[in-house]
């Protein structure tokens, strides 16, 4: 759920004395209500297949390292597993975000949401340099 | 053990120390914010009596989908590091990715296999919410579904990652 929802549903109204949202806010509420849906249909099948894949498929005890050179072999679990990183850091970073947003203010809440972005960016960086080594190995 | 490993389970460790201080916020900020923790014996005589009522299970849906996604958030970071090993040496790898084979960190996996199933199903039932403009009985009854669904589909795949002959 995205930050200027209400859990129980809907968007939380303004009420009428107070000045409405600005519109940039407005739409960049919209672009991450988006992203998070459209990054959680594929995480639905990304996620899902990969825990299936190794906790039912293979017992975890197998999935060793030469279970991955054998992966990463084929450009399929590349990409599923290149896109799926993405896609979940996307996902997992702009929801945290909307966490945040409701137990912090102000000053704290910046900093807060600096910390994040750069931790979101930093395992992203890190996460591809390891698929793009791994795959080239 | 290893250093490699020792750092795992700590990290591991923290993990869910953190997510139980989550747990403990998104609690305290319900009883301020939304009116108190209605999670009672009353519950269940509400949900059975009036229709109306069930909507407030979508509350519980929204603390519960928030904590499973800070737990698969919080795991995913690990995860990235565990297996970013794998560029370093590829027997430090083996070292740390043979305690998911434990079974402590198998009852985790199990645990992480429930916050999956439901976040998801109950992610793809806020989206059809808003598409589909879902009512609020059938919010509510989709709701009941997803999480019956949860716990039988949570249940088998724990079997299987806790006895491993099954799969």
């Amino acid at each position: 759920m995205t930050a200027g929802q209400h859990p129980v549903g809907g968007a939380v109204r303004q009420p009428a004395d107070e000045t409405p949202l600005p519109a940039v806010s407005i739409r960049r509420h919209a672009i991450s209500y988006l992203l998070v849906r459209m990054t959680g249909i594929l995480l639905a099948i990304l996620v899902c297949g990969h825990f299936i894949i190794m906790h039912f498929a293979n017992d975890v005890a197998a999935t060793n390292a030469s279970f991955i050179a054998r992966r990463w072999s084929h450009g399929l679990w590349i990409g599923w597993d290149a896109l799926m990183l993405a896609a979940a850091l996307l996902h997992g970073g702009i929801g945290t975000g909307a966490v945040l947003a409701d137990y912090t203010a102000g000053r704290r809440r910046r900093v807060a949401r600096a910390g994040l972005a750069a931790l979101t960016a930093a395992l992203f960086a890190y996460g591809a340099l390891v698929i793009v080594r791994g795959a080239g190995s | 053990m290893s250093i490699a490993q020792t750092l795992f389970v700590a990290a591991l460790g923290l993990l869910v120390l953190a997510l139980i201080a989550f747990t403990g916020v998104v609690v305290v900020s319900a009883r301020r914010v939304d009116g108190g923790a209605y999670l009672t014996w009353g519950l269940a005589r509400r949900v059975v009596m009036s229709r109306a009522d069930r909507g407030e299970l979508n509350r519980w849906a929204f603390y519960a989908h928030r904590i499973s996604g800070m737990a698969i958030f919080a795991f995913l970071a690990l995860h990235i590091v565990d297996v970013s090993l794998y560029s370093f040496s590829r027997s430090l790898y083996d070292n740390v990715h043979y305690l998911y084979g434990t079974i402590p960190v198998r009852v985790l996996e199990c645990g992480l296999w429930f916050a999956i199933l439901f976040h998801t199903l109950n992610g793809l039932r806020l989206l059809v919410i808003d598409v589909a403009d879902m009512g609020r009985d059938t919010a509510a009854r989709v709701l009941l579904g997803i999480t019956a669904f949860t716990i039988a589909a949570g249940i088998a795949g724990s079997l299987m990652i806790l006895v491993p002959g099954l799969s």
